[in-house]
């Protein structure tokens, strides 16, 4: 099941930010956009903060983004793990 | 994440189900006036902050393009999805999210709402900041929650009432101090209404899965309770199964 989780609605990904990055006041006038990476990661380039979206729900938590700040992209677990 | 965060989440979790299931937060009286009282639009965005049980969101998904749907418990955005899922609401989008630290662009929204949950919020401010600067210019904040007396002795007692029933309940506000917030956030205030719902006091504490002795506690509380607070909850039947209080809680609603 949990390979089989569904990536981000596009209506969602617009408007989604890191919480963190979006207060940024030096990076532009939108800051802390997302990429989806990886099919179940939401990944800040402004802030390194990355977020598991797990069983199609993103977890956009200061704490969740942080723990994976120093992870790098290519070595974030699929499917993200549970806790 | 706060002690009072971390609580709130492990106790939710624990009561996910309870909350999409309980007739309370499921009675749409106040959801009706929510939704006549914000008059959503076809073309709208709007975000229901600590979702819950989902009742909001599945209640203005069709009338409304998109609702992004948060909450901060795991557990409880799972059993919201799982009671919206069979009522085909497609555009409601489930995010976990912290209510004082909102993962979304500025002006995104046209409606932000949130329903009995601004009394668990360690920092009421931050949150209304936050719900503001999401807003469209133009958009409408809109929440409902307990409401406190102005006199502040009476309303300590209620809030110790609540927070004996339910220790993540952090505090809830007066009209002035709603008032206020929405002033200091830069929201004009658009409408206010105090409406009242008779609760049995055992279902009321049986859904936070309260041991005997709370309850007992729950029932000192009602029958001891001073004339300005007696005046406010109209307390009955104190001591018995009978047991019951208003709720007293406010509709309010801002513009940005």
């Amino acid at each position: 099941m949990a390979n089989e989780t569904p990536a981000i609605e596009p209506e969602l990904l617009e408007i989604l930010r890191c919480p963190v990055a979006v207060h940024y006041k030096d990076k532009g006038d939108d800051p802390g956009k997302l990429e989806l990476v990886k099919g179940c990661w939401l990944v800040s380039a402004d802030s390194g903060y990355k977020y598991p979206i797990r069983n199609g729900i993103p977890v956009m938590l200061v704490e969740e983004g942080e723990r994976w700040k120093d992870t790098p992209v290519e070595q974030l677990p699929v499917p993200p793990p549970e806790n | 994440m706060s002690d009072i965060k971390a609580q709130t989440r492990a106790r939710f979790g624990q009561y996910a189900q309870n909350y999409v299931t309980g007739a309370t937060l499921a009675q749409s009286d106040d959801l009706e006036r929510l939704l006549h009282v914000t008059q959503p639009q076809p073309g709208w965005r709007m975000l229901d902050i600590a979702t819950g049980g989902g009742h909001t969101a599945l209640k203005f998904a069709p009338h409304v393009a998109h609702v992004v749907a948060s909450d901060l418990t795991p557990a409880m955005l799972d059993a919201a999805r799982a009671f919206v899922a069979p009522r085909s609401a497609a555009n409601i989008h489930f995010c976990g999210a912290d209510a004082e630290k909102l993962p979304c662009a500025a002006a995104s929204f046209d409606l932000v709402t949130c329903r009995f949950a601004a009394h668990h919020f360690p920092d009421v401010y931050r949150f209304a900041v936050e719900a503001a600067r999401v807003l469209k210019p133009g958009g409408t904040l809109a929440i409902i929650d307990h409401l406190l007396p102005e006199d502040e002795r009476a309303g300590d007692y209620i809030d110790a009432f609540d927070r004996l029933r339910d220790p993540t309940h952090v505090r809830a506000y007066s009209e002035s101090q709603w008032r206020g917030l929405f002033l200091d956030v830069g929201l004009s205030v658009e409408h206010v209404e105090a409406p009242r719902r008779r609760a049995g006091m055992l279902a009321w504490a049986e859904r936070q899965g309260c041991a005997p002795e709370v309850v007992e506690r729950l029932h000192i509380m009602l029958a001891q309770a001073p004339s300005a607070v007696a005046a406010w909850i109209q307390p009955a039947c104190a001591g018995t199964p009978d047991a019951a209080f208003d709720h007293v809680f406010i509709l309010i609603t801002g513009k940005k």
